[in-house]
């Protein structure tokens, strides 16, 4: 009886023993809120603040309106390149897009469309709101942001508060992380696009923008719409109607009367020659995977990446033939390391390929992309290039390039992201 | 994971082409040359597996130092690299002995991606175990190994999920997981 007690007293000693463990560090994120009246109240020119977690740019004059990822906007004074200034900011909780046209801004905050008048660039002044716009981030408020809901009741998400927390964690069993996954995939950089010039000059927003401006009329895109709104009237934009073109819409990009969309299962061309009405044409399927667009008269240019919110491990440039926008083609692939987004001008084609750095091609003959230069030694996601400037958002900070010389790019200036630690 | 397999190749050709030998000139059988094979199954609380081991060090007496590399495919497979540390109880043709191990465990997989979901990194974590065994002897310098042992080792993990439609904030933050599993060691070896 003794020998048989011992060996189950060794056994339930080896079995405490024998046994595995998992301790997980998570971060924990607690919301700082203020009601949507105090919110609007704060969307004006602020103190600058910081790059710390950029997304998406639009050009517009001699100003660079680069986005703070559902922080807001930086305001940065560009008219000498290679000084750039950050000016100000514009407190805008839920920013992820934004364009520009004339004297006005606009720019999503969750589930609002909001109108900034930028007559002075260094002073902005938010005067529309246009609530519901995006009804699929209303969820971020805790009540439905209607016109009938008093803003006083509804709460918003301005801030987070960060602590880390160990939990202990299955051994066996990877943990997935559901709760505080942040968004900023969606939203990260722009390339530049051909966009429209106003009386103000210049502008531009990028590949990967979901805003588009063309012919007095704002083009946006959520995961699944695509609505039009008159901005005839820039301070007070008039919804025209919404399109269903698929699954996971991403990025918009307009040129001349169309409308190029990347989802994540392939590329939409829409024509726009009636403002008010997108009329879908053509198609081109590709695997699933995140798919910024550009596009000239000829050829349309994709770059389609894997990671983490794309799913997928294709990673290439598609060139379709456009020629027949009913029926868009695939005349050539190049293989690319993690590309995001890419710009045009003239015969030069710029690509973001991730840690690759900024490619340079000469693209006169589609079938046979020359690479003529490479920028190394950067992170890059997203580039405007416009008359011999390159601006380039990078991992690190804003870049602005002077490509007059393609064969010695020369490096203007850079606004650095500082990192909170 | 090319310089493992390589050193582990490399490993075991020492070993295959290993004699015992003197090493110190006129005092020179105090120290030799000794080296083993080993498989195992590992046990623990989530599942069993295989583990191949290979050891090469040097004997003083009844004292045996050396290094050795393993593959450990319990759970998250690894390959450990460890110090060993053996003593042999009796001065006898066979004996038992008490040995050591310590050492750090390589990830096998560094990287992964799952298609879906979430994108997986490993890191290099501790390695030991401690136990006891039995040698066998069967001719001049062979042995027939007979062990069981301790068996500990440490997997960090930092998860950077997946997520579609995220809410803020905007950065996706990654997960670190900490796996320590503890094992119980059963192997045969081959000893030369």
């Amino acid at each position: 009886m003794r020998k048989i007690f011992f060996a189950a007293g060794i056994s339930a000693l080896f079995a405490s023993c024998f046994k595995d463990t998992c301790k997980s560090v998570q971060t924990l994120y607690f919301p700082v809120f203020k009601t949507v009246t105090q919110v609007r109240a704060d969307m004006k020119s602020l103190a600058p603040q910081p790059l710390q977690n950029t997304g998406k740019l639009y050009i517009f004059g001699n100003y660079i309106f680069l986005n703070e990822v559902d922080k807001g906007i930086h305001v940065i004074d560009n008219t000498d390149a290679a000084h750039p200034k950050n000016i100000s900011f514009i407190a805008v909780p839920g920013n992820q897009d934004l364009a520009v046209l004339g004297n006005h801004l606009y720019a999503d905050a969750y589930s609002d469309l909001v109108v900034f008048d930028i007559t002075n660039p260094a002073s902005v002044n938010a005067v529309q709101f246009v609530n519901n716009a995006f009804p699929e981030r209303a969820w971020y408020y805790y009540y439905t942001s209607t016109a009938t809901t008093n803003p006083d009741s509804v709460l918003v998400t301005v801030d987070y508060v960060a602590r880390d927390t160990v939990v202990n964690c299955v051994a066996n069993n990877p943990v997935y992380f559901e709760m505080f996954d942040a968004g900023g995939q969606l939203g990260i950089a722009s390339l530049s696009s051909p966009a429209s010039k106003n009386n103000n000059g210049y502008g531009a927003a990028g590949s990967m923008s979901r805003f588009a401006v063309l012919n007095n009329y704002l083009y946006t895109v959520s995961t699944s719409y695509l609505n039009a709104y008159d901005i005839s009237n820039g301070a007070a934009p008039q919804w025209k109607s919404a399109s269903a073109p698929g699954w996971v819409i991403e990025t918009i990009y307009p040129f001349e009367d169309k409308l190029f969309l990347g989802s994540q299962n392939g590329m939409y061309i829409y024509d726009v020659s009636d403002a008010a009405n997108p009329v879908q044409m053509g198609m081109f399927a590709h695997v699933r995977t995140c798919d910024p667009v550009i596009a000239d008269k000829s050829n349309a240019f994709v770059t389609l990446r894997s990671g983490t919110a794309c799913a997928g491990f294709t990673n290439e440039l598609d060139v379709l033939n456009i020629a027949d926008l009913m029926n868009p083609t695939l005349q050539k692939v190049y293989s690319m390391t993690n590309p995001f987004g890419l710009s045009k001008d003239g015969n030069t084609l710029f690509v973001c390929d991730g840690a690759e750095g900024l490619k340079i091609y000469d693209a006169a003959n589609v079938n046979d992309l020359k690479l003529i230069n490479q920028i190394t030694g950067i992170e890059t996601y997203d580039v405007i290039a416009y008359n011999h400037k390159a601006i380039v958002v990078a991992k690190d900070g804003l870049y602005q390039y002077d490509y007059s010389n393609l064969n010695n790019i020369q490096l203007l200036s850079k606004l650095a992201i500082e990192h909170n630690n | 994971m090319k310089q493992i397999i390589f050193c582990c190749c490399m490993l075991l050709i020492v070993a295959a082409t290993a004699q015992t030998k003197n090493t110190t000139g006129a005092s020179s059988k105090k120290i030799t040359y000794s080296g083993n094979l080993q498989i195992g199954v590992l046990n623990g609380s989530s599942k069993s597996a295989l583990e191949l081991k290979t050891i090469q060090g040097l004997q003083y007496h009844s004292w045996f130092a050396g290094a050795g590399v393993s593959l450990d495919n319990y759970l998250y497979r690894t390959v450990p690299l460890f110090i060993n540390i053996r003593k042999n109880l009796v001065n006898k043709s066979s004996y038992p002995y008490l040995f050591a191990d310590a050492g750090i465990s390589l990830p096998w997989v560094q990287h992964t991606d799952n298609f879906w979901w979430s994108s997986y990194k490993y890191n290099s974590g501790l390695y030991y175990d401690a136990g006891a065994g039995y040698s066998f002897s069967l001719a001049k310098k062979y042995a027939l190994l007979f062990n069981a042992a301790y068996s500990f080792k440490k997997v960090k993990e930092t998860v950077t999920p997946f997520c579609e439609l995220c809410p803020p904030p905007s950065s996706t933050p990654d997960i670190k997981n900490e796996y320590s599993l503890r094992r119980l060691s059963l192997s045969l070896g081959w000893m030369f």
